[in-house]
């Protein structure tokens, strides 16, 4: 199953969901608090995330 | 974190993983190959838009509602674990100072991002000026929903995933600030693509 690791209320994150739903690709979200979702990105291996295509 | 262990580090790395294999009709980012005006004009837009949100909806948005406790509680930490909740409860006022530190949030940062949000929306009005259903082609491509995401916490969307505060809980001024901006051609249009096109959450 796909993982999503969220900062719940984050506009970026709607759009993710959106991309996902729109293509009926399941997933599983995990949520986390402000601050601890730095953490939780770090200790996945996720550093910066991209916003731009070009 | 993609089921066969991929990294993805945004929505870009996600679109891409998920069209990469689509037939172009239905992809959110049109191909570069079949449909190059198109590609150009979503990706173009879609990076513009995110040049001019960087930051502007978070910087307003958390400025002030870091400020009322209760309206924030539910977005802040609904499905988060216990522990993150029990500190963010305990600890509310060093994690707010923590976030403003972080975000270099100020009221001059906080005002500076309203307008710039309000710029954002007189640019898309002028789009929609001319009657389009669709901000880039005939369909609904990565430009709408991008609108409609990005800026769905400034008019309180209807359909929005992350648990916005409700609009009576939050202080009168931003409440005017969301109706405000709601009615304006773009909250229309922020809304309409929200209630014709977002699937019901499945995460």
């Amino acid at each position: 199953m796909n993982l999503l690791i969220t900062l719940r209320p984050s506009s970026g994150v709607d759009l993710g969901r959106w991309v996902l739903q729109h293509h009926q690709i399941p997933y599983t979200e995990r949520p986390h608090a402000p601050i601890f979702h730095v953490l939780a990105l770090k200790i996945w291996g996720v550093g910066a995330r991209t916003t731009r295509f070009t | 974190m993609t089921a066969s262990g991929d990294k993805l580090k945004g929505n870009p790395d996600i679109v891409h993983y998920v069209e990469s294999n689509m037939e172009s009709a239905k992809r959110l980012i049109p191909d570069a190959a079949t449909e190059p005006d198109l590609h150009k004009d979503v990706t173009e837009f879609t990076d513009w838009l995110y040049d001019k949100v960087s930051g502007d909806v978070v910087n307003y948005a958390y400025y002030y509602l870091l400020k009322y406790k209760r309206t924030i509680w539910p977005s802040l930490t609904t499905g988060v674990p216990w522990y993150e909740k029990l500190v963010w409860f305990i600890a509310f006022p060093i994690m707010r100072k923590l976030m403003y530190a972080g975000l270099k949030l100020d009221n001059t940062v906080a005002d500076a991002a309203l307008n710039d949000i309000y710029k954002t929306f007189d640019t898309i009005d002028a789009m929609l000026a001319d009657g389009r259903q669709y901000l880039s082609g005939g369909r609904l491509t990565y430009s709408d929903i991008s609108v409609a995401a990005l800026y769905g916490p400034m008019i309180l969307a209807d359909g929005y995933q992350g648990f916005l505060p409700n609009q009576a809980a939050c202080p009168a001024f931003m409440a005017r600030v969301f109706q405000e901006l709601r009615q304006r051609p773009t909250g229309q249009f922020i809304q309409r693509i929200y209630d014709t096109h977002r699937p019901v959450g499945h995460g």
